[in-house]
Order: C-alpha cells, then sequence, then structure tokens
C-alpha cells in the first residue's frame, strides 16, 4: 500500500511532469516560432485542467475523488489529442508543427493523457485506505512538501503565461486556425 | 477570446485548487470542464478526413 507521504510526493512528481509538459511545448512556441493552433491550445488547457487533481491533493490532502477530477480531464484532454490526430491520420497529410522523437506533439498529448488515466487507475488500486482519513486529523495535511510547492507554483505560473501568451496571440478575436503571428504584435 | 477565457479560468481553478476553499474549487473545476468542451465544439468545425 502507498503511505500518504508517499501518495503526495507522486502527486507532485507528476504535477512536475505536467509542467515540464506544458514549458517544453512553450519552448517550442517561443524559440522555435511555432504558434499554436486552437487545438494545441486546448490540449495544454487539458493539462491544466489534469492538474487540478494533484494540486487539489497537495493542498487539500488526497482523496478519491480528486483523482476521478484527474480521469475525467484525462478523458477531455485525450478527446482533444484524438480530433488532432485524426485530422492528419490520412496518408500524404504531412502533420501540424514539428515532430518530437518521431511524432507530432498532439500524438504526444494523447500518450500523455492516457498515462494519466493509468496512473490514476494504479495509485486508486494501491494508495491506502486509511489515506483519506489521516487527512481529517490534520496531522499531515496541509503540510505541503517543498517539492510539492515548487509543483503547484510551476503549474500556476504555466497557466498564468498561456493566458498572456493566448491573449497576444489571439488578441479579443477567435483565435484563427492556422496562426502566422501574434495578432497584438502586429 | 474563447481561449483566453478558458486559460484564465484554469489560472483561477489552480490557485482556488491550493489556497481557496474545496467547495470554491469544486464549482470552478465544474465551470472550468464545461467552458473546456464548449470551447472546443467552437473550434471543432471541420469535417473529419475519415469514415467507420
Amino acid at each position: 500500500m502507498i503511505s500518504q507521504r508517499n501518495e503526495l510526493l507522486l502527486n507532485a512528481f507528476g504535477l512536475l511532469g505536467i509542467s515540464v509538459t506544458l514549458a517544453v511545448a512553450f519552448l517550442f512556441q517561443i524559440l522555435g516560432g511555432e504558434l499554436p493552433c486552437p487545438l494545441c491550445l486546448l490540449q495544454r488547457a487539458g493539462f491544466l485542467l489534469l492538474a487540478v487533481g494533484p494540486v487539489l491533493n497537495i493542498c487539500k490532502g488526497p482523496k478519491s475523488a480528486h483523482y476521478g477530477i484527474t480521469i475525467l480531464a484525462a478523458i477531455v484532454g485525450a478527446g482533444f489529442a484524438v480530433r488532432q490526430v485524426l485530422l492528419h491520420i490520412v496518408p500524404g497529410d504531412g502533420g501540424y508543427g514539428s515532430t518530437v522523437m518521431g511524432l507530432h506533439m498532439y500524438t504526444w498529448s494523447l500518450i500523455i493523457f492516457l498515462g494519466g488515466i493509468v496512473a490514476c487507475a494504479v495509485m486508486l488500486l494501491f494508495r491506502s485506505p486509511e489515506n483519506d482519513a489521516a487527512v481529517e486529523t490534520k496531522a499531515t495535511v496541509l503540510r505541503v512538501s517543498v517539492i510539492g510547492s515548487i509543483a503547484v507554483a510551476s503549474v500556476i505560473g504555466l497557466a498564468g503565461l498561456n493566458f498572456a501568451s493566448t491573449v497576444v496571440e489571439c488578441g479579443f478575436a477567435t483565435c484563427p486556425d492556422n496562426p502566422v503571428s501574434y495578432i497584438l504584435l502586429k | 477570446m474563447y481561449l483566453s477565457l478558458l486559460f484564465l479560468m484554469l489560472m483561477v481553478t489552480l490557485i482556488w485548487a491550493a489556497y481557496g476553499s474545496l467547495r470554491g474549487a469544486s464549482v470552478l473545476t465544474a465551470a472550468t470542464f464545461v467552458v473546456a468542451v464548449l470551447v472546443y465544439l467552437h473550434h471543432a468545425t471541420d469535417t473529419l478526413p475519415l469514415s467507420f
């Protein structure tokens, strides 16, 4: 069985994984000049939705319901990614954007969202049922570890960066399907 | 604009999940799910080149 301490640590690592994924996408945008399309932005939003469950687990104490939120977010995010995969699945279609280790970013997104579902299922299988009850005692509940604080701060920071970036890219209109420049920087 | 609003909602939801009440975070999370799906439906208008 996974203890509450280890459960919180695993949630912090999961949150850091989400932060790294978002940071890599952001680096491709800033350094590579690849402007994200609306579906790409929706997948980033899916990753931030995926982060809500781990943030609740770290800051409010672990609960099975929080894993339910994460699974729902992963299903929604996978739906966004599947649509983009299917848009470019026809032979001869070069896909959208550059590739990472041979796969497009939306394919990686799909893999990560599915991995999130598997991770939640494994956690629900092996976490101790007493972890919820331990939270109620408040002894360990709100004692957020350093790594947990860093993980939470990084994902909130990346949400802010994505908000600012989307405002600059799309302005106050609907984001174009194939963006070529930042609307507010024209 | 809708995507910017979605990211703003996500940022507020995450901050609330970290520092606010659980009830408020739950309401914000549910609202963000709904907005995310609505934004998706707004943008997913192209016909997929597939037949099943």
